[in-house]
């Protein structure tokens, strides 16, 4: 049996218990949940009732580290040469391609909130450019790190 | 009570435990890599640091007394029960 402390729906400690013992949250306010060993949750999940029964959803993935070449292929080609032709006449594209043409970027931290702010930019100004496209799913795959 | 695990603490976790025979437990807990410290509390009291790595705590408690043995954030142990 494992005992779940969940605080505002989110799983925040966990105790595993085999033997007869009182387990608590050292968390003011946590709530204890008794769930079954088969049960897959751990610290992070967030915690769904429906009907009375609980539902532990697991967080998304945290958005990968690449290089600055791999970052670029996560675009569609057509999107890149989209972005390129933007470069002249949109300083916010160009401003983004410029730092990812900076030698010394090394790696791109997609979980960044000003990468995936870059990120809608170009898409929306290559959407807005004719290139056309959904931006908020092309953003979630990009943030993925998975090409296509 | 028996011998074998007791209970697996992940962080901000705690278990009270009363044994009812003598009883020795073994608390195993790893310690923060780059301090060395153990951020797991016996009664209240912080278990102190052998090392860098994986520790081991023994602690006798007579029948009827109960132990408090808790965690805190980024820390877990493993409490486990030999009876004497």
């Amino acid at each position: 049996m494992k005992n779940v402390f969940v605080l505002n729906s989110a799983v925040v400690g966990m105790v595993s218990v085999h033997q007869n013992c009182i387990a608590e949250s050292t968390i003011e306010g946590a709530v204890t949940l008794e769930v079954d060993d088969s049960v897959e949750v751990a610290v992070g999940y967030s915690v769904d009732t429906v009907d009375g029964v609980q539902r532990f959803i697991a967080p998304p993935p945290t958005p990968p580290k690449v290089t600055a070449p791999q970052f670029k292929m996560l675009f569609t080609s057509k999107e890149r040469i989209k972005a390129k032709s933007l470069r002249a006449t949109d300083p916010g594209v160009d401003d983004f391609w410029d730092l990812l043409d900076d030698p010394r970027t090394t790696q791109v931290d997609l979980a960044l909130a000003s990468v995936q702010e870059g990120i809608e930019y170009v898409l929306t100004a290559v959407n807005a450019a004719g290139e056309s496209l959904d931006v908020q799913s092309r953003k979630t795959a990009i943030i993925s790190g998975i090409p296509l | 009570m028996s011998t074998g695990i007791v209970a697996v603490l992940g962080n901000n976790s705690s278990i009270t435990y009363t044994a009812s025979s003598e009883t020795k437990l073994v608390i195993a807990a790893s310690s923060d890599v780059l301090t060395g410290d153990i951020h797991v509390k016996i009664n209240g009291i912080k278990a102190l640091s052998v090392g860098v790595g994986v520790i081991v705590a023994d602690v006798y408690v007579s029948a009827g007394v109960p132990v408090k043995i808790e965690t805190e954030a980024n820390s877990n142990c493993i409490v486990s029960a030999l009876e004497s």
